[in-house]
């Protein structure tokens, strides 16, 4: 029997007119065919490789894999990083092989290597051509090689050497005309190549003959000075031969500054001939220049004398005469003033009588004006007596009867003022009233148990918010409410708790994708959310379990606005899942709110009213 | 076409956006192996003298498309053969 099931088990690789034979076979009852001896007869076929050989696969397919897995981290940054993190050492061996591979050495050996692998192939080329040459009688020529093999390029550039110093001596040749050229200097300026060069020598030159001229011009002065000093000396010695005749003079005394003056320098002059020593003629001349000159000094004081009488005669004639003119003179304007004196004196007393007529004028005006003035202010005080008398008879004799229309104009006054005022308050109350039942319906609709839509409403709420004075709140919140929203209506709250039920399980399941995940993160996702658990409560927490249990409490406890905004904190596909639900209780917080300040307005109203 | 579009994305309710994409994703696999299986029959039959693997390898490749539509179908972003490079 257990060789049956083996046999059938073997042939599943049969074709169904086979297994039907092998079935026929091996369901026969006679188990003659397969004995012991004859299973044991039959050779062991070992199925498979040798354990060398799948071990060598083994090791080929591993280290291929190995090699790929190193060329990849080498061009892919991404995949790099990974494997250094997850894998131990692996960074420090990519460096170490990244180091071997910008190996200078590394590349010379390998570029070596492959030179000689050429070089091999082609002995080996040459290897089979003789062989095959002498296997076949025949000779084949060896094949021209390569013009990029290095000998052929060697030569090239030896060739190129030689080429390029075959011109060098014809250049040397030309150089070596050029450079006697530069020798001779420009012959049109004859002066200047000398002179420059002279200039270059003379510069010295000039300075020392200055130098030598400054010597000579000092040895000429020292030479003039000595022989100053010679003839000084000469002259000094030739001074005391003669015998000295000192010439006398008498000093001349006058008053005249001038001549005291003068005589002073004859004496100083004097003093130094008779110093010096002068021939005799000097004598005589002197001492007639002394005469001269006292004779000079009497002329002058005759001369003053003279002119001091002459000027007192004069004075004296023109003093008499200027005296008597200036008695006359007197004598005129005595009488000229004493005339004016008079006149004066009647001119003012002409002033005086004028000012004192004006001044007396002026007063009579003023008492006169204050007199009007008073016999007015008189006349006014009786004119108003008289008026005061008369009401006072007139209202006497009507004996109250004015008194009394007044007042009942008065009253009628108070009661139209009342009327309107009541009309006012009955008005505006009715309104209120409107606002009222407005807002009522607006609610009930609101709080339905299912979305109902309020247009209707809201239109007459609008309408209502027109008439009204002081509604600008009212009438901006309520155009706030777009008519979609209204025509709608929005959601109640157990329409959107249920919602929300459906909309967290979905976001569960998507909560485990990893961003731009694709189908298999998907399904993924799908799967594993099912192994997580579910939290309840207000717990804290950013991730979307917590956020979801969050909501679903604020949702319970009926606080629309809070929920929102913890389901808004939702990111990536969680928030794509829940925007719809965001949207709809957003609206129904936003319609909440407007109706909040509706009822707010109409609290307001009725308040002021009362 | 573009009609459609338009239409297909006013009528979802956000949540279920997944949900419409595993539907399109599983439809696409049916289709399309299905339309592999029934070209591999018809090749083996023909063409490969009854032999098995057309059946096999005309499915497989069918479902290989199918997975590729989904995948662009759930990430829009994907452009085949490129690499982000967003490290740098």
């Amino acid at each position: 029997m257990n060789v049956n099931r083996l046999a059938l088990a073997g042939s599943k690789h049969l074709r169904p007119s086979q297994y039907r034979v092998m079935a026929q076979r091996f369901n026969s009852t006679d188990a003659q065919k397969l004995t012991a001896a004859e299973a044991a007869a039959r050779p062991v076929v070992k199925s498979g490789l040798r354990f060398r050989t799948k071990a060598f696969i083994t090791l080929t397919l591993i280290g291929a894999g190995v090699a790929g897995v190193v060329k990849h981290s080498f061009d892919d940054e991404q995949f790099r990083a990974l494997l250094e993190d997850n894998i131990p050492h692996y960074a420090h061996s990519l460096d170490k092989l990244e180091q071997l591979r910008d190996n200078e050495d590394v590349e010379k050996v390998i570029a070596g290597a492959t030179l000689v692998g050429g070089k091999i192939v082609d002995l080996s080329k040459t290897g089979y051509r003789a062989a095959s040459d002498l296997i076949n009688g025949t000779t084949t020529p060896a094949p021209e090689k390569p013009a990029t093999s290095v000998s052929s390029s060697t030569a090239q550039l030896v060739k190129k050497v030689q080429e390029l110093e075959q011109p060098k001596p014809a250049v040397a040749a030309a150089r070596a005309e050029y450079i006697p050229s530069e020798t001779p200097a420009p012959a049109f300026l004859p002066g200047a190549a000398p002179g420059k060069s002279a200039s270059h020598v003379e510069k010295p030159k000039i300075v020392e003959k200055v130098a030598k001229k400054v010597e000579e011009v000092k040895e000429k002065a020292v030479e003039i000075k000595d022989n100053i000093q010679e003839k000084i000396a000469v002259k000094k010695e030739e001074a005391p031969a003669p015998p000295k005749k000192l010439i006398k003079i008498a000093p001349i005394e006058s008053e005249e500054p001038v001549m005291s003056s003068l005589n002073a320098t004859l004496a100083q002059l004097v003093h130094i001939l008779n110093e010096n020593g002068i021939p005799e003629q000097g004598h005589e001349v002197f001492e007639k220049a002394n005469e001269e000159l006292k004779h000079l000094s009497e002329r002058v004081e005759a001369l003053k004398v003279e002119g001091e009488a002459q000027a007192a005669t004069v004075m004296a004639e023109l003093t008499e005469k200027y005296k008597r003119i200036v008695d006359e003179k007197e004598s005129d304007h005595e009488g000229h003033i004493s005339q004016l004196k008079r006149e004066l004196a009647d001119a003012f007393e002409q002033e005086k009588k004028d000012a004192i007529e004006r001044e007396l004028k002026i007063q009579q005006e003023i008492l006169r004006e204050e007199q009007k003035q008073e016999l007015i202010k008189y006349a006014m005080d009786m004119q108003r007596r008289w008026v005061r008398e008369v009401k006072v008879r007139v209202e006497n004799e009507r004996g109250g009867r004015l008194a009394r229309l007044d007042q009942i104009n008065l009253r009628l006054k108070t009661l139209e003022r009342q009327g309107v005022d009541n009309a006012d308050f009955l008005d505006q109350s009715s309104r209120t009233h409107q606002l009222w039942c407005g807002v009522k319906a607006l609610e009930k609709a609101y709080e339905a148990g299912e979305r109902r839509p309020f247009d209707r409403e809201l239109a007459r709420l609008k309408r209502l918010a027109e008439t009204e004075k002081d509604a600008e709140v009212l009438k901006v919140v309520l155009a706030a409410v777009p008519e979609s929203v209204a025509a709608q209506g929005v959601d109640s709250v157990p329409e959107l708790m249920d919602r929300f039920e459906y909309v967290a399980d979905k976001v569960r399941q998507a909560s485990l994708v990893p961003e731009n995940g694709g189908v298999l993160a998907h399904g993924m996702s799908v799967v594993l959310s099912k192994l997580m658990f579910k939290k309840h409560g207000l717990v804290p927490g950013n991730d979307v379990e917590a956020i979801l249990a969050r909501t679903e409490y604020y949702l319970v406890e009926n606080d629309l606005e809070q929920a929102v905004r913890e389901l808004n904190q939702l990111k990536g596909w969680g928030k794509r899942l829940a925007k719809d639900w965001i949207v709809a209780a957003r609206r129904r917080v936003e319609v909440g709110q407007a109706i909040d300040v509706i009822n707010t307005h109409a609290n307001l109203v009725s308040l002021t009213l009362a | 076409m573009s009609a459609n579009n338009n239409t297909k994305a006013a009528n979802i309710p956000s949540e279920e956006i997944l949900s419409r994409k595993w539907d399109e994703c599983l439809s696409n696999v049916i289709v399309k192996s299905g339309i592999g299986l029934s070209v591999g029959i018809v090749a083996s039959a023909l063409v490969f003298k009854k032999r098995s693997w057309p059946i096999s390898v005309s499915t497989g490749l069918g479902l290989g498309y199918a997975l590729s539509q989904c995948e662009r179908n759930f990430n829009p972003t994907l452009v085949p053969v490129s690499k982000y490079q967003d490290k740098k």
